[in-house]
């Protein structure tokens, strides 16, 4: 028995130690390279007196992805099964799911999101790519194709005009560009000259496109970068402009595999995001910065989502303030409508009002 | 007899492991070096991981293999496995992006998954570790 205990209290000790230096080398390595998060990042926040007031809030039917657009009273939430859309009506506090008829090709469920037009709900596949269209009170939907190229963003700006960042044949090199459709005409335009054509497939000047029908503008978020443009509907742009970060380079870098059939490209290094979710709403940007200002609290940032405002007539920084968490829950996502801040959280959707 | 089966079968799973995981990283090298790279953790030594890291697994698979080093091979195993757990626990937590160099049917899983699996082999490793060492002591050899 003696020799029993010797042999059990020699293995388990050699365990120990063996799992303590593993984890000993793991802390080691982690803690190297996130003391570097601590340094100065060069601009201070300045916080607005408004906070944002419980009104009410639903319980997620299904697990949901995001909040893909919000038209007046009513917010259409993404969720994990395909073609099911879930509605709420902040006007009567009711929610129900939507079904639309998902399109049935391979490559729809990769990448889509919904869009709200005064005539109906638009499921937009970039890899497709296509518009579907469904009408309110009807099962079925209308297909569009949407160029021969796919695209990444899509916003409309009209009930037949579409404006989207993607690909367009004209282009040679491996660069997404603005284009603006006429789904009715079929007429297209391009603007090539936004950014340079860098040959990433578009990648490091990836970003959020946003319209607003109150100043007939569209912004543009870079998330990488602190880079904030605005074009018109005829894809001029009207000024560049920069979030409030000191983040004007992108940190993160673009690599390519090559095989025999294609060419992938994707992050070749850790992705630092900076603007990571924004909208727009009656000429105010709302964006989901991911950088710490110097005169914020360590803490107090890890634990918020920080939100800063931006006049996009001008391009001009307004204040900041902070999504509160929902029952130790981080936001997901968030959209800003002419009934108050909705915020997405993983087992529920809050409305806020901005006091 | 029972305790010889458990252990057998315990590595036998691991050098499954190993062996799976080191091919699917070296038959597509070049993906490999891009995940190794997205990570903010070891971003910087990733051209060099991408041929230690397969390397060690053959390695430890080979250890497994041998009656003579097979302790060996079951606390690299251990270690090895420990560090994986660690590492995708400071990645959930510590890490705002969390790519995977996971390879085959394992890149699959989601992160809070793959914990769950390493720690299982965390465990079958350790109790490999302790059994081997009880068939050792003689007046328990049957």
């Amino acid at each position: 028995m003696n020799s029993l205990r010797r042999q059990v209290l020699k293995d388990v000790v050699g365990i120990i130690i063996t799992i303590s230096l593993a984890v000993g080398v793991v802390f080691v390595i982690s803690f190297r390279a996130t003391r570097s998060e601590n340094n100065p990042n060069g601009f201070n926040r300045v916080f607005l007196r408004e906070r944002f007031e419980h009104v009410t809030e639903w319980a997620n039917p299904l697990p949901v992805v995001g909040i893909d657009d919000g038209v007046r009273d009513k917010i259409w939430v993404k969720t994990k099964v395909p073609g099911i859309v879930w509605v709420v009506d902040a006007n009567n506090k009711d929610s129900y799911l939507d079904t639309l008829s998902f399109p049935k090709h391979k490559l729809a469920a990769w990448s889509y999101r919904y869009v709200v037009t005064d005539s109906g709900v638009v499921i937009a596949a970039g890899n497709i790519p296509g518009l579907f269209f469904k009408a309110a009170g009807t099962p079925r939907l209308h297909a569009y194709k949407f160029g021969s190229l796919p695209f990444t963003k899509i916003v409309s700006v009209s009930p037949a005009s579409f404006i989207a960042r993607g690909f367009d044949p004209k282009v040679k090199s491996k660069d997404q560009v603005f284009i603006k459709e006429n789904i009715i005409s079929g007429e297209r335009i391009t603007n090539t000259t936004v950014f340079p054509l860098l040959h990433d497939a578009g990648l490091s000047t990836d970003g959020n496109l946003h319209y607003d029908p109150a100043t007939g503008l569209l912004s543009y978020v870079a998330f990488y970068n602190n880079g904030l443009i605005a074009l018109d509907t005829n894809l001029a742009v009207a000024y560049q402009a920069n979030t409030i970060d000191s983040f004007f380079f992108s940190h993160t870098q673009i690599g390519a595999i090559q095989t025999a059939d294609e060419v992938k490209f994707t992050n070749a290094g850790p992705k630092k995001i900076v603007n990571a979710d924004n909208n727009v709403h009656n000429g105010i940007l709302y964006n989901r910065s991911l950088i710490r200002a110097d005169n914020e609290d360590k803490n107090v940032f890890k634990k918020s989502a920080v939100l800063d405002l931006y006049n996009t007539r001008k391009g001009m920084y307004i204040g900041s303030l902070y999504i509160p968490n929902s029952q130790g829950e981080p936001p997901i996502s968030f959209r800003m409508t002419d009934k108050g801040m909705f915020v997405l959280y993983k087992s529920r959707l809050v409305q806020y009002s901005l006091q | 007899m029972i305790k010889k089966i458990i252990v057998r079968v315990i590595t036998l799973l691991l050098m499954l492991l190993w062996v799976y995981s080191a091919v699917s990283k070296l038959l597509d090298y070049n993906t490999t070096v891009l995940q190794f790279s997205q990570s903010p953790f070891i971003t910087e030594f990733a051209g060099t991981l991408a041929w230690a890291v397969p390397g060690a697994e053959i390695a430890i698979s080979a250890l497994l293999f041998l009656e003579k080093t097979r302790r060996w091979g079951l606390y690299a195993s251990l270690f090895v496995m420990a560090m994986f757990s660690a590492y995708i626990y400071a990645m959930l937590n510590m890490s705002s992006y969390v790519p995977c160099a996971c390879g085959g049917v394992l890149s699959g899983l989601g992160w809070e998954e793959h914990l769950v699996l390493n720690l299982s082999f965390v465990v079958l490793s350790a109790l490999a570790i302790t059994l081997s060492g009880l068939m050792e002591i003689p007046e328990l050899i049957i």
